[in-house]
C-alpha cells in the first residue's frame, strides 16, 4: 500500500513529531513528508507519502484521533478504501 | 495570580478532590499552592506509583486520575503508569514539572523531553509555555482525558510558567458533550445478524464500564438470553455468577468460554478490542462466526479480526437500541451453561485456589487489585466479579507492582470498601515501598502475597515452551514478606496448605490492614492455557499434559 495523507493540523508543541512518530509506530514508512505553517502560525499543512503492509484505513483511523488534527484526507494509490 | 495557584483551583473545579505524587525542584510552585488549596495531595514513595494509584483510584469510581511529579527522574518514573491508562484507556490527567522556558533545551538539571517520551502512551499532551493558556490546557486535557475513548493526557508545566502572575478568572470546565449515538442503519444490520442467529455469544470487553453501559449491558443480556464470556477488563459488566456468564475467553480463558467462542456463529462483541491475548490467531477467532462489533472507536474495528457489522457510537446508547427479541437458541445455551458448569479449571496447587475462592465469597462486595502474572489468571478464573468497578488489573500493559498502588488509589476513592490486593511475590517487590504509604495513611488494605519463590508465568512459558530451561525465574531468596510488612507497620501473617483456610479469611477481614502470605507450589502452572498460534479450543489443560484431553 502506498498512499498520501493530506493534513491540517493546529499548530502546538510537538505536533509534527506526534503526527510522523503515530506513522512509524503503526507500522507504516513515511516516504515523503513537507510541511507548510500557515501566514497566520495557528495551522500546519502536512502532506505525508506513506508505504506498508497495512490498509491504508488503518493508519487513518488512527491519524484522526490525533487532536491536533483539523482535515484529513487519504489517497491510496492502490485504490483501497 | 500564579500559574500554579489557578492550577489547583482549576483542578477542584474540575471535580479532583485527591491526588497522587511526588514532589521536586521543578514542582515547588505547586506543592506550594496545594498547601492552601484544600486538595488532598497523597505522597507516595515512587512517582510510578503515584500514576498507578491515580489508575486505581479512576477505576474505582469513574472519575478523572490526577497525578504529579517533578520533572527528569519524576517525570520518567511516572511513565510506566501513564502507559498503563494508555493501553488500558483509564481516564488520568498527570501533570509533570519542566525546566524553566529559558533553559529548555539545554540539558538543564533534570531537564527530559518529557512531551516527547510520553508522546506514544498519552490521548494527547501539552506543554504549557504561556500561564495565559492554562484555563484552555487544564479545560481540554480533562475534558479529553474523559470523552469518547478515555484515556491518559498530559500536562507539562515549566517551573517559570507555573510561578508566573497572570490574571485569571474563575475555571469554568468544558460542559462534556455526549458521544455520538450509532448510526441507525448499523444498528438495522447487527439487529438482522443477532436475529439470524442460532449460536450466539457476547464478548463483553473493558469499554461497557468504561461507557457507563452497565446497566445497559446487563438489560441486553436479560433480553436477549444471550450466553456471555468477557475479557480480563470485561470481568464485572456482568455478574460473575450470573446464569448466562461463561467466564472470561483467551489464553487463560475457561473452557467454556473459549469453546462458546470457537463453535459460535455469531459474536457481539460489545466494547472489546479482541487483542492477541484474547483472540490468539484473529482467523482462527470465532472462525464460524459473523462479527457484529459494538465500540466508540473506529480505530479498533476489524483491526485485528475482520467485523460484519460495526455498529459505532455511545455503548449504552447502542445497547438500548439494538433490539433483538429472546432469540430462539435453547440448546446452544443449555449446551454452554452446561459446560461452564462442567468444565472447572483444574490446578496443580488446588489449597489456594480454594483460599482465593473462599475470600470471594466472604468478601462480595470488595474491590480486588491485581498485579500481573499467575496469581492475576487466578483471580480472573476463580473471583466472581460482581462489582463493575470492582476488578482492577493491568490488561494491556501488564505491568507488575500496579496491584499495590492500584488498591491505594481505589481506597482512597471509595474509602468505605474492602479493598483487596492480590499479588505475587514477583510483583510485591516491583513496588513493595508503597507499603509506606499504606501504612502512613492508615489503609485498611487486605494484601494476599501467593508466593511461590518464581516468576511463575515466565517459569510456565519456559516449562511448556522452552523445553524447561528455566531462565531467571527463581525468587527463592525472597525476604520474609511478613517481616516486610510489620517493619512497615503493616501486620501480617502466614498461610500454606493445610492450615485452616476459614480462619484465614476470617483474620484477613477483620477491620484493619493485613497482609496474607501464602505458600505456592512452585510447579503450578495456570491451566487451561491456549498456546500461542492456536485456536481457542486448542487448550493444554492439567490433564492434558499428562497425555489425557482437554
Amino acid at each position: 500500500m502506498t498512499a498520501t495523507v493530506h493534513m491540517r493540523m493546529r499548530q502546538a508543541p510537538g505536533t509534527l513529531v506526534r503526527t510522523l512518530g503515530l506513522v512509524e509506530r503503526r507500522g507504516f514508512r513515511t516516504e515523503e513528508v513537507s510541511a507548510f505553517a500557515s501566514p497566520d502560525v495557528d495551522y500546519l499543512d502536512v502532506v505525508l507519502r506513506v508505504s506498508g503492509g497495512r490498509p491504508s484505513w488503518m493508519l487513518a483511523s488512527q491519524l484522526r484521533k490525533l487532536v491536533d488534527v483539523q482535515l484529513l484526507e487519504v489517497d491510496d494509490e492502490n485504490g483501497g478504501p | 495570580m500564579r500559574g500554579a495557584q489557578y492550577l489547583v483551583k482549576a483542578l477542584a473545579a474540575e471535580g479532583v478532590d485527591t491526588l497522587f505524587g511526588y514532589p521536586g525542584g521543578a514542582m515547588l510552585p505547586m506543592y506550594d499552592a496545594l498547601l492552601d488549596s484544600g486538595l488532598r495531595h497523597v505522597l507516595v514513595r515512587h512517582e510510578q506509583a503515584a500514576a498507578m494509584a491515580a489508575d486505581g483510584y479512576a477505576r474505582a469510581t469513574g472519575r478523572v486520575g490526577v497525578c504529579c511529579s517533578t520533572c527528569g527522574p519524576g517525570a520518567t518514573n511516572l511513565v510506566t503508569g501513564i502507559a498503563n491508562a494508555h493501553l488500558d484507556s483509564i481516564p488520568l490527567v498527570a501533570i509533570t514539572g519542566q525546566v524553566a522556558t529559558g533553559v529548555l533545551g539545554t540539558d538543564a538539571f533534570q531537564e527530559v523531553d518529557t512531551l516527547g517520551i510520553t508522546m506514544p502512551v498519552v490521548k494527547h499532551s501539552f506543554q504549557v509555555l504561556d500561564a495565559a493558556d492554562l484555563p484552555s490546557v487544564v479545560r481540554q486535557a480533562f475534558s479529553l482525558a474523559r470523552s469518547g475513548r478515555p484515556g491518559p493526557v498530559l500536562i507539562d508545566l515549566p517551573t517559570d510558567v507555573a510561578a508566573a502572575e497572570e490574571s485569571f478568572g474563575e475555571h469554568t470546565p468544558v460542559v462534556p458533550e455526549p458521544t455520538p449515538a450509532p448510526d441507525p442503519r448499523q444498528l438495522s444490520r447487527a439487529a438482522g445478524f443477532l436475529r439470524a442467529a442460532r449460536r450466539p455469544v457476547i464478548l463483553a470487553g473493558g469499554g461497557i464500564v468504561l461507557a457507563g453501559a452497565t446497566a445497559e449491558f446487563r438489560r441486553f443480556v436479560a433480553t436477549t438470553s444471550i450466553p456471555a464470556v468477557s475479557t480480563l477488563k470485561g470481568l464485572g459488566a456482568l455478574p460473575g455468577d450470573h446464569p448466562l456468564f461463561l467466564g472470561m475467553v483467551g489464553m487463560h480463558g475457561l473452557a467454556a468460554a473459549n469453546m462458546a467462542v470457537h463453535e459460535c456463529d455469531l459474536l457481539l462483541a460489545v466494547g472489546a478490542r479482541m487483542d492477541d491475548r484474547v483472540a490468539g490467531q484473529p482467523r482462527r477467532f470465532a472462525p464460524e462466526a459473523r462479527v457484529v462489533h459494538l465500540d466508540v472507536d473506529l480505530a479498533e474495528v476489524g483491526r485485528r479480526r475482520s467485523v460484519d457489522a460495526p455498529v459505532l457510537g455511545d455503548l449504552a446508547t447502542a445497547l438500548r437500541e439494538l433490539t433483538v427479541p429472546p432469540g430462539d437458541h435453547l440448546p446452544w445455551r443449555t449446551l454452554c451453561t452446561d459446560r461452564a458448569r462442567a468444565l472447572v479449571p483444574s490446578a496443580d496447587d488446588p489449597a489456594p485456589i480454594e483460599l482465593l475462592q473462599r475470600l470471594s465469597s466472604e468478601a462480595p462486595g470488595a474491590v480486588v487489585t491485581t498485579d500481573v502474572g499467575q496469581h492475576q489468571m487466578w483471580v480472573a478464573q476463580h473471583w466472581c466479579v460482581r462489582d463493575p468497578r470492582g476488578h482492577l488489573s493491568s490488561g494491556g500493559l501488564g505491568a507488575m507492582g500496579y496491584g499495590l498502588p492500584a488498591a491505594i488509589g481505589a481506597q482512597f476513592g471509595r474509602p468505605d470498601a474492602t479493598v483487596i490486593a492480590i499479588t505475587g511475590d514477583g510483583s510485591m517487590m516491583m513496588n513493595v515501598q508503597e507499603l509506606a504509604t499504606m501504612a502512613r495513611y492508615h489503609l485498611p488494605l487486605k494484601i494476599v502475597v501467593l508466593d511461590n519463590h518464581r516468576l511463575g508465568m515466565v517459569r510456565q512459558w519456559q516449562e511448556l515452551f522452552g523445553n524447561r530451561r528455566y531462565s531467571q525465574v527463581d525468587l527463592s531468596d525472597n525476604p520474609d514478606f511478613t517481616r516486610v510488612a510489620e517493619a512497615f507497620g503493616v501486620p501480617a501473617f502466614h498461610w500454606t496448605a493445610g492450615d485452616d483456610p476459614s480462619r484465614a479469611v476470617e483474620r484477613l477481614l477483620e477491620p484493619g490492614p493485613m497482609l496474607l502470605h501464602v505458600t505456592v507450589d512452585p510447579e503450578a502452572n495456570v491451566w487451561p492455557m491456549v498456546p500461542p498460534g492456536c485456536a481457542g479450543h486448542e487448550m493444554l489443560t492439567h490433564r492434558s499434559m499428562r497425555g489425557g484431553t482437554s
